[in-house]
């Protein structure tokens, strides 16, 4: 077929695809060919559960099948996950733990106490089950030029892009000179331990430390939390390695005083809720994505405050009822002013007008 | 007399409430919003996605019947099911969809705010005039613009000129090309009538609305007959039917929301100092219910309870009929009418509205229920 044909070809598909788009919408799309391949759709990612993986008692791996509009992920970074739950669609990000250029990936879940997604990942989810994902995000990665010396902190699920890069690290460069600092409560909490042990018997250059802040079992493991000192024990070129680190709010902040005194350069992800901090008559941030806008307000509500930033938001009761000022929050916390309800649900609806700000919120708007 | 005092002393069949007992009533109705929309959740979520099914089938089962619309019964039972797809696509599935009803559910699917209906009215446009514009300013004379569309007089409050001896032949119109003038509602085009607004105005704010006219015109009257072949007359004809039955049966059933014999208009003044206890009562005074069984329910899109709907427009309304009874005991503890009665009774008070109103009648001293 020569070039010419194939150009016509194409233009005649577009005249197709733009006549059944002007009859269908891509909502209909999905729901007809969602007849003989449920995991279609014209825009949505959507996955398939095609293997599991327990890797402790409470830590599940999961092996996803993307769509053909999955576009791929950087290591370390992570991937929204989204699952109907009783009729609402809840929304959690996941570290991907496998390496990018695979057929699927794979998430690794350590189910939290009162977790809602994470206990209904372990308990409802089963293998051909469809769930849909967001697209890859996240700033947690390796550099194009690999350091010549790397340092990861990971404390518990933490580990989870810690692994992924540690693997993409070694793959880039067999004889990468790594050392990961691993923290934990208890034996049980070292995830992916089994496969981080594999990967150092093959690259003599990779070093894993232990530390553990409850009972210690084996003499070569460190006792107790993060410091400068039990860091110079495993580690004590620090200061010459590129630092990685992540896990829940206190070892990120530890790690974060010692190198910052030290005048260190660090990258960090945090695992767990972002802080909850407004008291009455504080002021809270909101940032506006698609404007460009970050702007820090006590206006009780979020309409008052877009309005204040010289915003011209949509609106019109200015009373929660017609809906026309609703508007997507990405994150954060906010309050109902009318019901009271606390929303800390990434990517919900609010109506702006009767929804006040109690943590730092990003809005699209 | 105030505008307060006028707006509380209107139909006889309300007891006159003091501001307190207004709060407290409000605070009812706030309460019992909140105890229904605490167990929304698994079951209204099933219940849309079916909603949706259902449109979706029928409508593939209607074309499809049409296709062999050459045999009578295959035209009757296609033109009728696609009208009922039409229907309930406009009704129970899109009308709540866009209120918002369903936006708890997380679902790009069924965001209030980018949810499109099948018909060739825009949805952003939708969106302003019904639910910003109507639901805010309910029945309140010159704001909302649902009393009469701007073509229709409906009520003493309105002032009469000549071109309103037209009433039941524009009544008659509206009805039949209901989805089309629906489509025009947001241009305001009586407004050119009295010079204040240009036809330039208009043409620009058409664009949107052009477009979605061609596309859905390019829909039924185009493309589905031409697939058809040899057959695309009962297509054509069958489109065409299925359309108007959706268009007579929408007309019909919002035209008994506002207009029955005892709903009430009121005056731009009271927006002033309307609380929101005074908001509930003016929707309530300016709404009717129509009595039917439950599939009555579901193809008026829950309509039937126009006066839940206007308390609670952002409760799915499948929860309305079970809210219904609250509402009218607790009218009915504050002395306050609760408009409701079969669909003949209520549709035939709004034809003589229709009628009456096409005459010039003295415009009322107070602001007394037509």
């Amino acid at each position: 077929m020569n070039a010419n044909a194939s150009l016509s070809n194409s233009k005649s598909l577009n005249v197709v695809a733009a006549t059944f788009q002007k009859i269908f919408d891509s909502n209909w799309l999905d729901f007809a060919v969602g007849h003989v391949n449920p995991l279609f759709s014209v825009e949505r990612t959507k996955a398939r559960v095609v293997a599991f993986h327990q890797e402790t008692p409470d830590t599940l791996s999961i092996e996803l099948q993307p769509n053909q509009n999955w576009a791929g992920f950087q290591p370390g970074q992570f991937v929204p996950v989204r699952v109907d739950i009783k009729g609402t669609i809840h929304e959690r990000c996941y570290s991907i733990t496998s390496l990018p250029g695979a057929d699927t990936i794979r998430i690794t879940v350590k189910r939290q106490a009162g977790g809602l997604m994470s206990t209904w990942l372990h308990q409802h989810l089963v293998v051909g089950d469809i769930v849909e994902l967001g697209a890859a995000g996240g700033d947690f990665t390796l550099p194009a030029l690999l350091p010549e010396k790397l340092l990861f902190i990971a404390g518990g699920s933490g580990v989870t892009p810690v692994f992924s890069m540690i693997r993409e690290a070694l793959k880039r460069r067999a004889d990468a000179d790594i050392v990961l600092g691993f923290y934990a409560r208890n034996y049980a909490d070292f995830i992916l331990l089994d496969e981080l042990e594999a990967l150092r018997e093959k690259h003599a250059n990779f070093r894993i430390q232990l530390c553990i802040t409850g009972e210690r079992m084996f003499a070569e493991d460190l006792v107790g939390r993060f410091s400068g000192k039990q860091l110079k024990q495993y580690c004590a070129d620090f200061a010459d390695r590129a630092a990685f680190v992540c896990g829940p709010a206190g070892l990120i902040e530890a790690v974060v005083a010692h190198h910052d005194e030290a005048g260190l350069p660090l990258s960090k992800e945090y695992f767990g809720l972002p802080p909850v901090a407004k008291t009455p008559g504080a002021s809270a941030e909101v940032v506006y994505l698609k404007s460009g806008m970050t702007v820090e307000t006590s206006e009780p509500t979020l309409l008052q405050a877009a309005e204040k930033a010289g915003l011209k938001p949509k609106f019109g009761c200015r009373m929660g009822v017609c809906n026309s000022c609703t508007c997507t929050k990405k994150e954060g916390v906010v309050r109902n002013v009318i019901s009271g309800d606390i929303d800390d649900t990434p990517n919900s609806l609010i109506r702006l007008c009767i929804s006040e700000p109690l943590s730092a919120v990003k809005l699209d708007m | 007399m105030t505008a307060f005092e006028n707006l509380y002393k209107t139909s006889q069949k309300n007891r006159v409430l003091s501001p307190a007992e207004i709060d407290a009533f409000g605070a009812e109705l706030d309460a019992l919003r909140q105890s229904v929309m605490d167990s929304v959740g698994e079951r209204e979520a099933t219940y849309i996605r079916n909603v949706q099914k259902f449109v979706r089938y029928s409508e593939i089962g209607g074309r499809a019947l049409l296709m062999a619309g050459i045999f009578p019964p295959a035209w009757l039972l296609g033109a009728g099911l696609l009208g009922v797809s039409k229907i309930v696509d406009n009704m129970e599935l899109g009308h709540n969809v866009m209120h918002g009803q369903y936006d708890w559910m997380n679902d790009p699917a069924f965001n209030g705010n980018t949810f499109d209906w099948d018909t060739v009215c825009t949805a952003d446009n939708w969106r302003h005039t019904h639910n910003y514009m109507h639901h805010t300013y309910t029945n309140v004379q010159d704001v909302d613009h649902d009393i009469g569309y701007g073509v229709l007089r409906l009520f003493p409050e309105q002032e009469w000129s000549p071109r309103f001896l037209l009433n039941p032949i524009m009544a008659g119109f509206l009805a039949v090309t209901f989805q089309w003038t629906l489509a025009l509602q947001s241009l305001e085009l009586e407004k050119v009538l009295h010079g204040d607004k240009t036809w330039k105005q208009v043409r620009e704010e058409f664009k949107p609305i052009g477009a979605k006219m061609r596309s859905k015109f390019f829909k039924d009257y185009v493309f589905f007959p031409l697939i058809a072949g040899p057959f695309f007359l009962p297509v054509l004809t069958g489109n065409i039917a299925a359309n108007l039955i959706r268009n007579l049966w929408t007309f019909s059933i919002i035209f008994c929301g506002h207009f029955t014999e005892d709903a009430e208009t009121f005056p731009e003044d009271c927006l002033k100092t309307e609380t929101r206890g005074q908001w509930y009562l003016r929707q309530i005074r300016g709404s009717s219910n129509l009595e039917g069984g439950r599939w009555f329910d579901f193809m008026t899109g829950n309509l039937s309870y126009q006066i839940e709907h206007h308390l609670f427009p952002t409760v799915p309304a499948v929860r309305y009929k079970e809210m219904s009874v609250k509402v009218r005991e607790i009218c009915q503890r504050y002395g306050q009418h609760y408009n409701s009665g079969p669909f003949t009774k209520q549709f035939s008070t709004v034809l003589k509205r229709i009628f009456r109103y096409s005459l010039p009648t003295a415009k009322p001293t107070t602001l007394a229920a037509a």
